[in-house]
């Protein structure tokens, strides 16, 4: 429940595109462009108006002080003579008229009566000056006696009047109003402020402009990386910029382009593995999936295939007469091409197996066909042979493959026949017929005849100083053939692969043996078979074989989906119900792990064909086993495959951990008390398996312990 | 047809993704297990296997599964088991790997390891 909480508030895959708040280039650049002209033009528009209004005020007083002056200029000789009223007045009147922004304008005698007034109603009253004067820091200088004053509404000037002789007649005033003067300080303050405002929105308008301009690349790179994502990489940036963002689109550009041909190059890569793969199926359907046997004559071959797909092939074929023809050939070059070659070969062969009798007939024949559709440089060399049972004889020839070794069991010895034929499409023009001829081996009881390709002789150690060579092949052949082809073939294969080591197989391994029974039982040599061992095995009571019901016996199609079935048909074999839940899962596994390694190796995945599991009655099985012991048998008619080269998988090694396969084996012995494997009786490959559920409790107990 | 296989995937709070497993490992159904593994790895997640539902485990299944612990601990990830079968536990304690394998016994248990 814990979990269900733990798990339950999960929420939803988070979308992979966040939305993302945009600040674009463009508003930051103008907006603080605009921050920074602005306090720019406002200290500027400060400083602006401070000296006009500085210039103006000078302005307006030197004006006042000129009219003052002018008006004292004209009014002295008018006040020296009678009535000077009359002549002052309508010079003030057109004074104070012309002048709109003339406040007052008053002519005083030296009494301090108004002898000069706009108005005809103020004239011989004393003069009063404005209330609330305060004298003012004149802007331009003053003659003696000149007063300057402003109050709220006027600013005045007082200039003397005076004779030429230096007496003072009287004074003249002259006042302007203030709102006049505050009404031009204000007007220049707005051409300021229109000047400034017109060249702050004309330089806002041109930064956002020219950065538009500027930033235009940046939607085309970013919807061409957009593309880009999407897996588009044909389609370039159309960007022609000279700016650095026209250097970052082309790099895109570049870098697209590169990661196409990365792309290229990787899919040609899966493409030419996933064909390989096809190859290695292709090379692996055409060779025979069972051995022949013709009385007491036995062919079969094995081929180890090597990491990359090599060229070699094997075949054998009924012939008419109950002859077997028996061929094996190596293509020159390895991958497709050796591939092609050798699926050609096989069609060939299987076309003229009929047309001629004499092996070097046809290996010309098959020369004539090769050679016109053979790449040059490409070249087979290849070994047919007819096996005659009736006559005890193989003919065969052979167009420079490997040597043939003969073991001859009257005398233990080897003999060595080596070819003086040159290769399959080496030469064209037919030359190869006048170099091939029919040799005929008699083959007695317990005879055999070896073949195989180079790449068994030609096995590197480890070091890559020494090859495995003819030597320790024909020592080898020797020394096993006396037990039996299937321990000359198993013990070949247990030396190569201690010869090589830890390192991978160059090329294809490839046997081919033409056996003839001896004194001994059919597949089986004088000393026994070769067991698939881990553990010593006791002695057997009986002979292994089939039990004499079927009943109860499971036959399961050669597919590895099919062994699930396994499973059900164990809950129905009596004696199963002792068995706890863990030995069960035990036992399902091993059974399942041994059927499955005959799908593989002994059937190659045919389904067609069928495998049989039993289990043996209990207390009759062919072992002295416990009571508790529970066996099983399984038999298959697929090729018998090495078994007894299995060595423990060392699992503290991480290169085997991450080999991930390979463990079936491991499982078969750790499950089982003993493991027995019978290649070729007379009812085919047998396996024993003896499963002793005591043997877990106590690793069980020992684990807990 | 027998062998099959049903992944069921979580997302655990914390980028933790947990699968269980529901099924046959075997040699044609592995092959799936280990692709889903791998594009988890890749996205540099942790994985929790529960194989609560594993009716049967060949010996492909065991090795897929020991391969990709070893992907993991190579990409610095952490794969752990949980809740492992009668037919899981047998199998992996039979070939005692146990030891190579990070198993715990519940999703509860091994998300609060991975501090998810």
């Amino acid at each position: 429940m814990a979990i269900d909480l733990l798990l339950a508030p999960e929420p939803p895959v988070t979308p992979r595109k966040l939305a993302r708040t945009v600040i674009s280039i463009r508003i930051v650049v103008t907006s603080v462009a605009l921050a920074i002209t602005t306090s720019a033009m406002l200290g500027v528009g400060a400083v602006a108006e401070r000296n006009a209004r500085r210039a103006l005020t000078a302005e307006v007083q030197a004006r006042l002080l000129l009219e003052g002056r002018n008006l004292a200029r004209s009014a002295a000789p008018v006040l020296l003579g009678e009535f000077p009223e009359l002549t002052l007045h309508p010079l003030v009147k057109e004074l104070a008229v012309e002048h709109g922004e003339i406040a007052l304008a008053v002519v005083v005698d030296h009494r301090g009566l108004i002898q000069g007034h706009p108005d005809p109603r103020e004239l011989g009253h004393p003069f009063a000056p404005p209330p609330g004067l305060k004298s003012l820091a004149p802007q331009t200088s003053l003659h003696d006696e000149e007063t300057l004053a402003s109050n709220d509404n006027v600013m005045l000037v007082s200039v003397p009047i005076v004779q030429t002789r230096g007496r003072e007649l009287g004074t003249v005033w002259v006042g302007v109003y203030r709102s006049y003067v505050d009404g031009l300080l204000e007007h220049a303050r707005q051409q300021v402020i229109l000047i400034l405002s017109i060249a702050l929105a004309l330089g806002m308008l041109a930064t956002f402009a020219i950065m538009t301009w500027l930033l235009r690349p940046v939607d085309a790179l970013r919807e061409g990386l957009e593309r880009i994502g999407r897996g588009d990489l044909e389609t370039p940036l159309a960007v022609r910029d000279h700016t650095e963002l026209g250097m970052l689109a082309a790099a895109v550009n570049t870098m697209a382009g590169e990661l196409k041909e990365a792309q290229t190059a990787m899919v040609e890569k899966e493409r030419l593995a996933h064909e390989l793969d096809l190859a290695r199926d292709i090379q692996r359907s055409i060779l025979p999936t069972q051995e022949i046997r013709i009385n007491d004559y036995l062919v079969d071959g094995t081929q180890e295939p090597a990491q990359e797909v090599g060229g070699d092939y094997y075949d054998f074929f009924p012939l008419e007469g109950g002859k077997v023809g028996v061929a094996i050939a190596d293509v020159s070059g390895k991958g497709l091409a050796g591939c092609v070659v050798m699926s050609m070969l096989s069609a060939l062969l299987r076309a003229f197996k009929d047309t001629h009798t004499s092996p070097s007939m046809l290996l010309s024949e098959l020369d004539m066909k090769l050679t016109t559709t053979l790449r040059p440089g490409t070249f087979v060399t290849m070994f047919y042979g007819v096996l005659d049972p009736s006559r005890s004889t193989l003919t065969y020839a052979s167009a420079a493959h490997c040597p043939t070794l003969v073991y001859r069991s009257s005398t233990g010895t080897i003999e060595v026949e080596r070819s003086t034929g040159i290769p399959l499409g080496a030469i064209r023009g037919g030359k190869i017929r006048a170099t091939l001829q029919d040799h005929v081996v008699t083959i007695a009881p317990g005879d055999m005849v070896l073949q195989y390709t180079d790449g068994v002789n030609e096995t590197f150690d480890p070091a890559r100083q020494h090859q495995y060579g003819f030597e320790r092949l024909q020592a080898l052949v020797a020394s096993k053939a006396g037990e039996g082809w299937h321990s000359v073939l198993l013990g070949l294969r247990q030396e190569l692969s201690s010869f090589r080591g830890r390192t991978a197989r160059e090329d294809d391994e490839t046997l081919l043996v033409i056996a003839r029974d001896g004194k001994v039982a059919a597949g089986t040599g004088s000393h026994g078979p070769a067991e698939v061992k881990a553990h010593p095995a006791p002695r057997q009571s009986k002979p292994l074989e089939m039990p004499a019901t079927s009943e109860g016996c499971l036959a399961l199609p050669a597919n590895i989906e099919e062994l699930p079935r396994i499973r059900d048909w164990l809950f129905s074999c009596p004696g199963i119900d002792r068995l706890d839940e863990s030995e069960f899962e035990v036992l399902t596994s091993a059974l399942y792990e041994a059927c499955a390694n005959i799908v593989e190796h002994g059937y190659n995945c045919d389904r067609s064909r069928l495998i049989h599991l039993s289990k043996l009655p209990d207390g009759d099985g062919p072992r002295d086993g416990g009571s508790n012991h529970l066996e099983f048998l399984i038999r298959d008619q697929g090729r018998a495959f090495s078994a007894d080269n299995w060595m423990q998988s060392d699992f503290t090694s991480s290169d085997v951990r991450r080999r991930g396969r390979g463990f079936g084996l491991d499982i078969i012995h750790r499950a089982m008390v003993h493991v027995e494997y019978r290649p070729s009786t007379s009812d085919g490959n047998l396996t024993l398996l003896v499963f002793d559920p005591a043997k877990h409790a106590k690793e069980r107990k020992l684990r807990y312990a | 047809m027998h062998d099959q296989i049903k992944l069921s995937e979580i997302q655990a709070p914390g980028g933790t993704v947990v699968i269980r497993v529901e099924g046959e490992l075997t040699a044609s159904t592995t092959p799936a297990l280990v692709k889903r593994c791998q594009t988890i790895r890749e996205e540099g997640k942790d994985l929790v296997l529960n194989l609560a539902e594993v009716s049967f485990i060949a010996s492909n299944g065991v090795g897929g599964l020991l391969a990709m612990v070893e992907d993991y601990r190579d990409a610095g990830q952490r794969l752990r088991l949980v809740s492992l079968s009668t037919a899981a536990d047998s199998v992996i304690r039979l070939l005692n790997l146990d030891r190579f394998f990070d198993i715990d016994a519940s999703e509860g248990a091994a998300l609060r390891v991975l501090g998810s």
